[in-house]
């Protein structure tokens, strides 16, 4: 997958209502998110699709959800 | 003994004396209030309390005095971190936006109070309890074993009030590592609950199913004592969970009990060769005390960090996001790229990290059914000097900063589970770096709600070490 660029990162934070204070917060949010995007897409697992995402552990065993 | 010489001593000792009146709660807080203000210069505190404190003080006197002593912590100064609300204080949650004066007590804050703690003062944290941010609005905090290292994020006051004995105990919040980070650095205990066993009504949140709150304290009979007295069902904070706290009993050694070594944390330069070399030195001393110790694996151990920080800081990015619209210019630049950045991660992204967070889960629980504790470093390395840049110039950057090192605490986050991180010695002396040591510790991680395994574990050990008996060299 290709990389954002710091252009496309500004668009994006335009249109959730958010803007970078210069150009050395564009860079380092464009590198933030480019790494997070390239890392989570390397992730494998042969029970991905089989695992729920389960938001609490305990409470349903004690009856309380 | 003076009142000076007195705050160096663990809690449960000063507990012993207060409650049977042999000291007084009066003089400890003026002892630790002056102690606070001599070595300000670290910023362990945001609002010292001196008046408030000794007004506690005075009352829990007179209780003792008439015999009518509230349990452990009666007359005990406590310290805590300012992401929790204290009644009529400042809570900043160490930032600059957020300034208001609590109008009531976190759960934990009051049971504090219901118990006779003396509540000394709020004490400084990374901004927002993120950790990461390079400036700091309420004063740089300073490792007190070197004042030119970081003391750990995000509960660096609680770190160093603790270690530089500026306070009897203090708490922590913990939502990727926060309380087990500065108690690594700051050479202290640190306890992470396991999740929901502690209210969280009251607190700043980052990340509502990881975070958690807990204590840190000089020594793990501390860490227990504090602990039994903020945990329980809250109907005010409705995910704690309904079941019973058994009292904290140490028993002699360790026989019997299987300890799991988390390959995966110090093999493959996962931790320095310092790190390592203490904990298997530290490992030593469980097998002498009768553990048996076994070599374990969680094979997605090294991604802990980054399905930890991705999901925390998304849910972060959310909490955040009026104030970054209307006030980025009010964050330290760090946190604000680092919460701007995830407002843009993507649904899908967020969703496979959810499902890697229970696969991970999964391996953690296996572990747990096959030994009884798990340990590994608690930081991979001693602490770093100060931070003035991120240094997150290149994607390749962020990568080796966020999702390789800072993996050791992130499994057992996710996990839920209980974690405590405690002291197992110092690194070397290097003069090229400029220390004469630098404490590293130990994570000891249990079943969920097995607090008491794991504080069975560390005080042992500090039974048999007086590695918690060292404290840093102020003047």
């Amino acid at each position: 997958m290709p990389d954002l660029t710091p252009d496309e990162i500004r668009t994006q934070l335009a249109a959730i209502g958010l803007t970078p204070l210069g150009q050395d917060d564009l860079d380092e949010i464009t590198h933030r998110i480019n790494a997070v995007n390239e890392a989570v897409l390397a992730l494998e697992h042969p029970d991905l699709d089989a695992q729920e995402p389960t938001s609490i552990f305990w409470l349903s065993e004690e009856g309380a959800e | 003994m003076s009142a000076e010489e007195l705050v160096l001593r663990p809690a449960t000792e000063l507990s012993a004396l207060l409650t049977s009146g042999e000291l007084s709660p009066v003089e400890l807080t003026q002892a630790f209030v002056a102690r606070a203000k001599r070595y300000d210069r670290l910023n362990a505190y945001i609002t010292l309390d001196e008046e408030g404190a000794l007004r506690q003080a005075q009352i829990a006197q007179a209780e003792i005095k008439r015999g009518a002593v509230r349990g452990p912590l009666h007359g005990l100064p406590v310290g805590v971190k300012d992401q929790f609300d204290v009644k009529g204080l400042r809570t900043t949650a160490g930032s600059v936006i957020v300034d208001y004066v609590a109008d009531e007590d976190a759960t934990v804050v009051a049971r504090l109070r219901e118990e006779g703690a003396v509540i000394l003062g709020k004490l400084n944290l990374s901004e927002f309890a993120l950790g990461g941010n390079v400036t700091h609005p309420h004063g740089i905090p300073h490792n007190p074993w070197d004042e030119t290292r970081q003391a750990g994020q995000s509960s660096s006051g609680s770190g160093i009030a603790v270690a530089a004995s500026l306070c009897a105990a203090a708490l922590g919040g913990d939502t990727a590592g926060s309380i087990r980070g500065p108690a690594a650095w700051c050479g202290i205990t640190g306890l992470r609950p396991t999740w929901g066993r502690v209210s969280r009504r009251g607190a700043w949140p980052m990340a509502w199913f990881m975070d958690t709150i807990g204590p840190m304290t000089k020594t793990v009979a501390d860490a227990a004592m504090v602990f039994e007295a903020i945990a329980g069902h809250d109907p005010q904070d409705p995910h704690t969970s309904t079941r019973a706290l058994t009292p904290f009993e140490p028993a002699e050694g360790l026989a019997g009990l299987r300890v799991g070594v988390v390959r995966e944390s110090i093999d493959n330069g996962m931790a320095t060769p310092d790190v390592a070399a203490g904990v298997e030195a530290a490992l030593n001393v469980l097998r002498d005390l009768g553990a048996t110790v076994l070599d374990e694996t969680l094979p997605l151990f090294e991604h802990g960090g980054l399905i930890s920080n991705g999901l925390a800081d998304s849910e972060a990015a959310q909490i955040h996001r009026t104030f970054l619209r209307e006030r980025p210019q009010d964050y330290d630049f760090a946190s604000r790229r680092r919460l701007m950045a995830a407002s843009l991660v993507p649904a899908a992204a967020y969703v496979k990290l959810s499902r890697f967070r229970m696969l991970m889960r999964r391996d953690v629980m296996a572990a747990l059914d096959r030994v009884d504790v798990l340990v590994t470093p608690a930081q991979a390395e001693g602490a770093p000097k100060i931070a003035t840049a991120t240094g997150l110039t290149s994607k390749e950057a962020v990568m080796r900063q966020f999702f390789g090192l800072r993996a050791h605490r992130g499994p057992f986050n996710l996990s839920g589970v209980p974690a405590m991180a405690l002291p197992i010695g110092f690194t070397p002396t290097d003069a090229e770096a400029g220390h004469v040591g630098l404490p590293m510790s130990l994570q000891v991680i249990g079943r969920p709600f097995a607090e008491n395994a794991v504080f069975q574990l560390g005080h042992a050990y500090q039974q048999a070490t007086n590695w918690h008996e060292r404290r840093p060299a102020l003047d």
